[in-house]
């Protein structure tokens, strides 16, 4: 693993840094939908704050999907003069990232119409959220065989990421109210929490077991010691989600203090950039060879 | 612990891992000529790239013994073949070192290299 970053090119570093600034924005703007539409009892305020951010984090994503190409095409060329050479430009821009990048960047446009908080806003959003997921599985290992299955269960990881993720800033706003409303809404979406966690892990092994065979077998490659990685922040990233659940939650409702449940979303706002920092290295560097 | 320390750490185990040795594999399953290794007399005048499935080969570039570096010319990047032949310009005994970058059917972008040697 360490000797897959040593052998990192500048283009290379720059297209992770883009990758995972491209996961954290487009996660959050279509998790900020998704959870606008999920958390019921979030009020004006909150509301419109998450409007915002969605808005936001959609423009910030489109601008991040974009910078894609003239870094796909720096590869393509062996440095970032590339970036800017026609006939790379072309390569990159009709492959099937460019396809993906296309649908990711609509996707994005119609999330950020929700900041004019009309009454058609919110289900062009919900399209934008769904063609966002879509776009992921456009482009990698969503394309291999079998391409149904692998896309299907990369849309249903991508929608339950940004579900999660997308959920952090309304929970730590509301949270700071201590009432009522703020521990019905940290309750909703920890049911929530129960299904659409439950199908990312799911849906996240099963690409595994696609993409790499034996999942113990891969753990010599590469490819395997990213995805460990990954998975040990995952399981602290799991381990907090119960804590917030298990304990936090009551204590918020039982005392009104919502010290301890802001301090553990931070946790997990630091635990999921790490997630996806991890993601967009080993997704950009090696690829899983089939074992089994 | 606090959030900064943690993000700190993050950071900090990552230049680490920079830090690290080794390099990167990929376009496996392909051939090579000359092969990796191989020493070959210095009235070569192509290279090839073989694959199983057609690549796009967008650049191709030779380290030569004279410390330049020479951009290979072969089919076009934005064509699609499962062999890639290029012109080599004139070899002088030494060391060389091919390096290649495309991409595979499925989008991916690969690269690879190789060295070779050109007898006295």
């Amino acid at each position: 693993m360490g000797g897959v970053l040593a052998a990192l090119e500048p283009v290379q570093i720059a297209s992770i840094l883009v990758k995972a600034g491209m996961y954290v924005s487009v996660l959050l703007a279509a998790g900020s939908v998704i959870n606008l539409w999920l958390l019921r009892e979030l009020d004006a305020v909150a509301s419109r704050r998450l409007r915002r951010l969605a808005a936001w984090s959609a423009i910030v994503g489109i601008v991040f999907s974009a910078l894609n190409i003239p870094l796909r095409a720096a590869f393509f060329y062996g440095g970032f003069g590339g970036a800017l050479d026609p006939m790379m430009l072309q390569i990159a821009l009709f492959s099937p990232l460019g396809l993906s990048v296309e649908a990711d960047s609509l996707g994005l446009l119609a999330i950020a119409t929700i900041a004019l908080n009309r009454s058609w806003t919110r289900p062009v959003a919900f399209l934008g959220v769904v063609l966002v997921a879509i776009s992921f599985a456009l482009r990698g290992h969503a394309t291999e065989d079998p391409r149904l299955a692998l896309a299907t269960l990369f849309v249903i990881h991508i929608l339950a990421a940004s579900f999660w993720i997308g959920g952090f800033y309304p929970l730590y706003d509301m949270a700071e109210r201590g009432n009522e409303a703020a521990v019905r809404t940290v309750e909703r979406f920890g049911q929530a929490a129960l299904v659409l966690v439950g199908l990312l892990v799911v849906a996240g092994v099963v690409i595994l077991v696609i993409l790499a065979g034996d999942p113990i077998a891969v753990l010599t490659q590469p490819w395997g010691q990213f995805l460990t990685l990954k998975l040990a922040v995952v399981a602290l990233l799991l381990g907090l989600a119960g804590l917030n659940k298990l304990r936090l939650t009551p204590a918020l409702a039982e005392t009104g203090n919502p010290g301890p449940l802001r301090a553990s979303i931070r946790w997990e706002v630091a635990a999921f950039l790490v997630i996806l920092l991890v993601t967009a290295t080993f997704t950009s560097t090696v690829a899983p060879e089939h074992v089994g | 612990m606090k959030l900064r320390t943690i993000l700190t750490s993050a950071a900090l185990s990552v230049g680490m891992a920079l830090s690290a040795g080794a390099a990167l594999a990929h376009g496996k399953g392909m051939m090579t000529m000359p092969g990796n290794g191989q020493t070959v007399g210095a009235d070569t005048k192509v290279m090839h790239l073989m694959f199983t499935d057609p690549m796009q080969i967008t650049t191709v570039t030779m380290a030569a013994p004279d410390g330049k570096t020479y951009k290979i010319n072969g089919p076009a990047a934005n064509q699609a073949v499962k062999t890639w032949e290029g012109k080599l310009p004139k070899l002088a005994p030494g060391a060389y070192k091919i390096d290649w970058r495309g991409m595979s059917p499925d989008g991916h972008p690969m690269n690879g290299s190789f060295a070779f040697k050109v007898a006295n």
